[in-house]
């Protein structure tokens, strides 16, 4: 286990779980209205999403412009997700 | 481990621009069909909101959990791949091809599960987008679980590891894209309400 909690990768899934789980606690509450519900779990999804390419794809790695345009991936991808949903 | 090896064990070698170039291609087709999604979901509400209550939530949930600790698990065996650690490497990926079989014989149960059902891709708009989607993507599943099934054997020592490192790099970025696709699918067709 000590191997484990030395492992940055282990500590990336432990917060992709955390995020699955926060998700999840938000789809079954009722506490909020439909619409702050899914515009926050599309927001929990694109956290993920960054985190993995960041993290796993080691996005870092790669030249500048590759870099640079799977941000933009990310961004105009959840904005227009989000603003479509939002509408 | 020779010296040769050694010496470059500690350098990583960058997965090449092309596969970069492709994945996000591929991301970009699947970025119309999340587009898709939400613009039918718009037109069909009621449809959407009826279909999504006869999806199974749990299944869904636990092939997301599975495809984070696959990824997870794929990251390990692109690291150990650098450090030329080939049990670690053999190991890890081992570890992603089972994670990723599970992924698809719970899929494989969902769809038995809605055919049994009477749902199928032409019962309505909700189901045409839920079939293709979801098929589409199983289908970078099965590859993805090709192209690791050929990259276990370069664990048999640390030399062939070290010449195939570029291959498993490339692997491991199209895994985690099959990875991160899949958490976008699941929040869009499951659970965004």
């Amino acid at each position: 286990m000590n191997h484990f909690l030395k492992d940055k990768l282990f500590w990336v899934l432990l917060i992709l779980l955390a995020i699955t789980l926060l998700s999840w606690q938000i789809f079954f509450s009722v506490g909020f209205e439909a619409k702050t519900t899914g515009i926050l779990l599309l927001v929990f999804a694109f956290v993920k999403v960054q985190i993995i390419i960041s993290q796993y794809m080691e996005l870092n790695n790669a030249i500048l412009p590759i870099r640079v345009t799977f941000w933009l991936w990310t961004i105009a991808v959840a904005g227009i997700s989000i603003g479509m949903y939002g509408r | 481990m020779n010296r040769c090896a050694e010496t470059k064990a500690a350098t990583p070698a960058p997965s090449e621009t092309g596969m970069w170039i492709f994945i996000l291609a591929d991301m970009c087709i699947f970025a119309l069909y999340f587009f898709v999604f939400a613009w039918d979901k718009s037109q069909h509400p009621e449809q959407f909101i009826q279909g999504q209550a006869t999806l199974n939530t749990t299944l869904g949930g636990a092939n997301m959990i599975i495809l984070l600790v696959s990824s997870f698990f794929m990251a390990t065996a692109v690291h150990a791949a650098r450090q030329l650690d080939v049990a670690r490497y053999r190991h890890s990926i081992r570890l992603t091809l089972l994670c990723g079989s599970a992924f698809l014989v719970i899929k494989g149960f969902e769809y038995s599960e809605k055919l049994n059902a009477g749902f199928h891709v032409a019962s309505n708009e909700f189901y045409r987008d839920y079939f293709t989607f979801t098929g589409l993507h199983a289908l970078h599943v099965i590859t993805g679980l090709c192209l690791l099934a050929y990259a276990l054997p370069f664990g048999a020592n640390g030399n062939l590891l070290h010449q195939r490192a570029r291959f498993i790099e490339n692997s491991g970025l199209y895994w985690h894209m099959v990875d991160l696709l899949w958490v976008v699918l699941f929040a869009l067709i499951y659970l965004v309400p």
